[in-house]
């Protein structure tokens, strides 16, 4: 196609619009309520352009362009129009600043004053220097103002957690109720009233927090203008600098940005690009600046000096480390945890087996749902799968998940897919915040949501209608083993009827389920039958792993653990325990010798013997591998609490001062090599990085392993030995988590 | 059998919501008790119809076969119609209308002015069918258009006749049907929607409730005939929750058609299934707009949306989608039944047909009036409104509601057609007419108008939220007589910019009843804005002529007035 702006010819494939075309000619044109990833919305009518042969002039955010288009974006006829356009957006916006004749001369004192209710005027407005609206004044050359000046503001409204809302700076540009309708699925805010007493609102007036709102935070981030905002930065001046890290509070792996002033934390914003592509959630967006500079951070090492812990310096507590550990060499229990870097977990790793012969190196946390995608697990675990992929899913089968809090981004993928017509069947017996988009509900927990995935695995089967060409290995068996299971309650069928409907209109399809699904005695058989299903429909397997990186601490934990340790009765039961996971249910049972590695003050530390402060992520590189399968390196934002340190320089620490330096550690990149070298599946996934892809883990799909055994219940399954399933939301005992939390089972769905 | 040969006449009472509201249920039962005291229910029909258009004389019946017409009727002239006209076949001269300058009765329908210059085409049906039974329609030639559609004519044979008829929207912008229908039908996407617009907004405007009211039938068969013309299988009414009467009886059509084989699978035998659902809407003015309108189907809150794609293209839940208003609809089975070249004899080269207008203000009759196109301004105003009233003399009309404009006295003689009224600086739109004397301020009237749509505007986009709010305040300074010249070039820079820059119609025509006053009655503009002066004498805070009763249009006047100082 062939289109002319502004007498420049550009030749277009798509259909992309006028503003798409005229960006990449390198055209400017003003936009308002425009954004990437929403739908056009046309309402501000800021980027109006001529289009030749038209009566109206159009706006180019919205408009298609055609065959022989030609397109002027800045005759002086538009230009006016622009300004009028303007004038009245901001007959409504307080703008005494805007158009202010002394606006230059006032950037540098404007920084410094924040503290007020309502502001009338940028110099008072939390969105200073982040504003849309001050670039399209400055880009349209708007001078002076026409109308008189109508405030249509109903005061600051402070009754929310997170953020302030405040009517009278709003443009009515939609974004944030776009955002919350077509990217979060959460519609807590819409448009009420009509006319010009329309607002941003929600329904009947109430609380964020009584309307279903996630506190995403999505809106504030898509808003041009200080209507909303986050609280913390309305009292904080303009930032200086943003730097990029990746979230380490879910398993998600956002990108985001960290805003600095003076070095210190401002602000969170969700960075553009995979996997999270502008956005975030309550976490990420909201908690992280408390976090770093949280009061019950360790900021100096501590020891236990007649039975109190003391603060002290590194070396004496590493040397009293060294002394205890030494003594218990062979006889040390590690504990990791998935959220750290794999470089830390390597580190970690070998301290433990080739300084310390530990007795045994675990996760802290429950890693089966990536294990188990298989049951020879050490072997096979889940493929890799994008954010992309399961936006392009059109039927979704989820577990015991609600996915907008333990796997948001997953969430909002699954949301854009509904948006378009793709169907959710949710299996689970609490409240999910996915519950009101469901087309089946299945009521199981997942004790008894196995007889409801056998019965459809057998239906599926028996229709004989494999995805796969030819026979997938193992499909004969497992029809032998499916014939032989009980019939389906009548009730049940009517649902399986219904599913196996969709399926057969509608693939891919995906399988959505996290730790909470395949833990307990069930639990490697919901694995096995997951894996099946997903096998025969030809559909996505997707694990949610709910920690930073647990995908990459399977695979090292895997590395490490290939039969280095002996497993005797007597050796499970250590005498020392370094102690580098969140474990907020440890008690300390004779163990003679515990060392900490810990960020908050908390139970797990205040029992042991030495606390060895530890950075935590944003302040320290290192590469994540994230719950798609894709490897990241994030780089430290902000430098570490105090005299915290990373966990891979403590390892080196320990090692040293266990008289067994390991210089493989002593470096960020001796380690990454080390680590390169001994664990094929990161090695393979960095080789094909150098390309333009995505970086991926590799992992045995379906079409290798074909389908497997449907295991028995697992009837030596002890609870008490088991993983205590902890709440997405601890964080390495981090105190905010305890106010999400209570914000959460306010109104948990 | 026997029985109905025996009924000699039948009684006819018209209870519209117009009716109802004047009493006609209360003359239908005591026409009814009349009857039966007599025991003369074998020799006289009572039928209980929708709206004949003369609301003015409602509550009103006619006996039928000879269409003796009385009006303003009391229950206890009851009696005398069962008892002289009905049984006798005598006019009740009392009951009668008289031609107010000779005072000579006039009974029958046909010799009654307001009706005698009509071409009732549609409204015709509404004194012949009891909305209530699908067989009256039947009985009238209902659904005879369909079977000949269904089983003589290929779908493209539709549009084709449709396009021979030349029939153009009813619902504002005079589209052709059949382009619009054919466009529909050759957009690729499945399933495609109808919809019938059936939100009319325009404030005093009534022509659609009252077909869907009187005659529900007919709106259904032109619908069934143009889901077979696009190949679409479903289809909503989408009508105005303000209608109960209407939203009742357009429901129980669609369940008699429905289990007359009417609608759902396999109509009439044929391999075309199509139903229809009723939808009905919260009642905002810009639910009208077809975008808008879409969207509250969805449940989604009605804004409109930027167009192209048009819903041809896009419509419903992003599939093609075509949207006609009730009248037009309701033309498609005349059309097809009496055949295009008829449908097409009516009417002037460009604009084909009748139209039904809602003839308003200083006017004797006001109601619904259907014309053919082409009549002039006069023969509606004169003839079958009667002219205005003694010792007034006609100022202007208005025409095609809010989005409309105004047309001075001196273009009385206009043939109403789509092309010269919009020449003229007005439109057609949905039908609307306001007759206006020299007792209208032309300010204070374009003020209402804003007020209207600054409460009306979906508060979507800018330009029409915030202008037509400055607008309407501007109006209101200067029916306060606190305006000046600046205020007046402020005003048109506003129209200009409002109507370039909006997105939807509202927006685009909002600035209409501004620019069409300010052509044709600038003068009036200028006494309010220079002399403190308002010629009409309606603005109460001027100084008016002596002679002249303070009269603003509207109770929000005052209101409005009173921000638009603040
Ligand atoms: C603000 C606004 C209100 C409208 N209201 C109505 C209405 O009440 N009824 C109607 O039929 N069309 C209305 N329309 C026109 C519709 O958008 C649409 O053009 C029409 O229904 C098409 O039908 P037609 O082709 O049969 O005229 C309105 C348009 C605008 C801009
Ligand atoms: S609150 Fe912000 S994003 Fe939402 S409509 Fe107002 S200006 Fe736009
Ligand atoms: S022109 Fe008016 S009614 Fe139309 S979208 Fe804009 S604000 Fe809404
Ligand atoms: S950016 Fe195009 S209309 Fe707002």
């Amino acid at each position: 196609m062939r289109i002319t702006i502004d007498g420049r010819v550009l030749e277009t494939s798509g259909a992309p619009t006028i503003l798409d075309a005229a960006r990449r000619l390198g055209i400017s044109i003003p936009t308002l309520c425009e954004h990437r990833r929403l739908v056009p919305y046309a309402a501000c009518r800021i980027c109006l352009v001529e289009i030749a042969g038209r009566k109206l002039p159009a706006p180019a955010c919205a408009t298609p362009v055609e065959e022989g288009m030609e397109v002027i974006t800045n005759s002086p006829k538009i230009q006016a129009l622009r300004r009028e356009v303007l004038d009245l957006i901001l007959s409504e916006h307080p703008s005494a600043c805007l158009i202010c004749l002394e606006k230059e001369n006032c950037e540098e004192a404007k920084s410094m004053i924040r503290k007020t209710g309502e502001p009338t005027g940028c110099i008072l407005c939390p969105a200073d220097g982040r504003c849309d609206l001050q670039k399209v004044v400055t880009e349209v050359g708007l001078k002076g103002l026409s109308h008189p000046m109508t405030y249509r503001g109903s005061g600051v409204r402070r009754d929310d957690p997170f953020i302030d809302r405040d009517d009278g700076l709003c443009i009515l540009c939609g974004r944030c109720v776009r955002v919350c309708h077509e990217i979060r699925g959460a519609d807590a805010i819409a448009f009420v009233a009509r006319g010009s007493r329309v607002t941003v609102g929600t329904s009947m007036g109430k609380r964020l927090l009584d309307v279903g709102c996630l506190f995403c935070g999505a809106c504030v981030d898509v808003c041009p203008t200080g209507a909303l905002t986050e609280r913390a930065v309305r009292y904080a001046s303009k930032f200086e600098e943003q730097r990029s890290f990746i979230c380490g509070l879910c398993g998600q792996g956002c990108r985001l940005g960290l805003r600095l002033r003076g070095g210190r934390p401002v602000d969170v914003r969700p960075e553009d690009g995979s996997p999270n592509d502008g956005q975030a959630c309550v976490k990420g967006r909201f908690v992280i600046g408390d976090l770093l500079g949280h009061p019950k951070r360790f900021v100096r090492p501590m020891v236990r000096r007649a039975g109190v812990l003391v603060e002290t310096s590194w070396e004496d507590a590493l040397a009293a480390a060294g002394r205890g550990l030494a003594e218990h060499k062979g006889k040390t229990a590690v504990v990791c945890s998935a959220r750290d870097s794999c470089e830390d977990l390597w580190a970690l790793g070998r301290l433990s087996r080739d300084v310390l012969h530990a007795s045994s190196v675990r996760l802290a946390e429950d890693s089966a749902a990536y294990l188990l995608g298989c049951p020879d697990g050490a072997e096979i675990y889940a493929p890799p799968m994008t954010v992309d992929e399961l936006s392009q899913a059109r039927i979704f089968f989820i577990f015991e998940e609600s996915l907008h809090l333990t796997a948001p981004i997953f969430g909002v993928a699954v949301n854009q897919a509904l948006l378009k017509g793709a169907k959710l069947v949710l299996v689970g017996d609490g409240e999910y915040c996915l519950d009101r988009y469901a087309a089946v509900r299945v009521k199981a927990g997942p004790a008894e949501a196995g007889g409801f995935l056998t019965s459809l695995l057998r239906v599926l089967i028996n229709k004989n209608n494999s995805h796969d060409r030819g026979r997938p290995a193992g499909f004969e068996s497992l029809r032998q083993v499916l014939r032989t299971l009980p019939p389906d309650s009548p009730t049940a069928s009517v649902k399986l009827d219904r599913i196996v409907g969709f399926l057969e209109k509608r693939r891919p399809a995906a399988f959505i389920f996290g730790p909470r699904f395949v833990a307990g005695p069930w639990g490697h058989r919901n694995a096995a039958l997951l894996w099946n299903l997903a096998g025969h429909t030809g559909g996505l397997y997707v694990p949610v792993g709910w920690e930073a990186n647990a995908r990459g601490a399977v695979e090292i934990m895997a590395e490490i653990n290939r039969g280095a340790f002996p497993r005797s009765a007597e050796l499970n039961k250590p005498r020392a325990l370094i102690l580098a996971g969140p474990d907020a249910a440890f008690k300390r049972a004779g163990e003679e010798f515990v060392v900490a590695l810990d960020a908050f003050h908390g139970d797990a530390a205040a029992q042991a013997d030495v606390v060895l402060p530890r950075t935590v992520f944003a302040e320290q590189e290192g590469m994540f591998v994230n719950a798609e399968g894709r490897l990241q390196f994030s780089s430290a934002a902000v430098t570490p609490a105090g005299e915290a340190r990373l966990i891979r320089s403590i390892a080196a620490d320990l090692a040293r001062a266990l008289g067994a330096g390991v210089p493989a550690l002593e470096t960020r990149d001796a380690a990454f090599k080390d680590l390169i070298g001994a664990v094929p599946s990161l090695a393979e996934a960095i080789r094909i990085v150098r390309g333009n892809r995505p970086a991926l883990i590799a992992g045995k799909g379906f079409a290798a392993k074909g389908f497997v055994d449907i295991p028995d219940l697992d009837m030596t399954f002890d609870p008490a030995a088991a993983f205590p399933l902890r709440d997405p939301d601890d964080y390495l005992n981090f105190p905010t988590a305890l106010e999400i939390k209570s914000l959460r089972t306010a109104r948990r769905r | 059998m026997d029985e109905t040969v025996l009924i000699r006449r039948t009684i006819v009472v018209t209870a519209g919501t117009c009716g109802r509201a004047s009493g006609a249920l209360e003359i239908r039962d005591a026409l009814r008790a009349e009857i039966d005291r007599l025991g003369a229910g074998d020799r006289v029909g009572l039928l209980v119809t929708g709206c004949h258009g003369f609301c003015e004389m409602e509550p009103s019946v006619v006996v039928q076969p000879e269409g003796i017409f009385y009006g303003k009727l009391k229950p206890a002239d009851a009696a005398a119609i069962v008892k002289q006209t009905a049984l006798a076949g005598k006019v009740v001269e009392k009951l009668a209308c008289k031609i107010p300058t000779t005072g000579r009765v006039v009974a029958r329908l046909e010799q009654i002015p307001f009706f005698k210059k009509q071409m009732r085409v549609l409204l015709e049906n509404n004194l012949r069918v009891d909305p209530e039974k699908i067989e009256d329609y039947i009985r009238i030639g209902g659904y005879r258009a369909l079977t000949k559609g269904l089983f003589d004519m290929t779908s493209e044979g539709v549009i084709e006749e449709v396009r021979r008829a030349g029939l153009r929207g009813r619902g504002g912008a005079g589209f052709p049907t059949a382009v619009k229908w054919g466009l529909c039908r050759k957009a690729a996407g499945h399933p495609k929607y109808i919809i019938c617009n059936a939100d009319e907004g325009d404030p005093g405007a009534y022509m659609d409730r009252s077909l869907l009211e009187g005659n529900p039938h007919a709106v259904i068969e032109g619908m069934i005939l143009g889901a077979y013309a696009m190949g679409a299988n479903e289809g909503f009414i989408y009508v105005r929750g303000e209608y109960p009467l209407a939203v009742e009886n357009v429901g129980r059509a669609i369940e008699q058609a429905r289990s007359c084989g009417l609608l759902g699978p396999a109509i009439l035998g044929s391999e075309f299934h199509f139903d229809l659902q009723l939808i009905q809407g919260a009642g905002a003015f810009v639910s009208g707009e077809e975008t808008a309108l879409m969207a509250s189907i969805e449940g989604r809150k009605a804004f409109p949306r930027q167009r192209p794609p048009y819903p041809a293209e896009s419509g419903l839940w992003g599939k093609p989608t075509n949207i006609n208003n009730v009248e037009t609809w309701a033309n498609v089975p005349l059309i097809l039944d009496r055949g295009s070249a008829w449908y097409a004899s009516i009417g002037t080269e460009k604009s084909k047909g009748t139209k039904i207008f809602s003839l308003v203000g200083r006017v004797k009759n006001t109601g619904l009036v259907e014309v053919p196109m082409g009549v002039t301004l006069r023969e509606i105003i004169e003839d079958i409104g009667g002219g205005v009233p003694e010792g007034r003399t006609l100022k202007a009309v208005q025409t095609g509601g809010p989005s409309g404009g105004c047309l001075p006295a001196a273009s009385v003689d206009l043939a109403l057609d789509y092309e010269t009224l919009a020449k003229a600086g007005s439109i057609m739109g949905s039908g609307g007419m306001i007759v206006l004397d020299d007792r209208t301020c032309m300010v204070d009237l374009a003020r209402y108008y804003l007020h209207f749509l600054e409460e009306e505007s979906c508060g979507k986009c800018a330009p029409c939220r915030v202008g037509t709010r400055l607008m309407s305040e501007l109006l209101g300074r200067m029916t306060a007589g606190t305006a000046d010249e600046a205020d007046l070039a402020r005003l048109e820079s506003l129209a200009q910019t409002v109507k370039t820059a909006s997105l939807c119609g509202l927006g685009q025509t909002a600035a209409n009843p501004i620019l069409s006053t300010l052509t044709h009655f600038r003068s009036e503009y200028e006494a309010h804005i220079r002399e403190k002066r308002c010629p009409a004498g309606v603005c109460r805070e001027l100084a008016s002529s002596p002679d002249q009763p303070a009269r603003p249009i509207g109770r929000k006047a005052l209101k409005n007035k009173e921000r638009g100082r603040s």
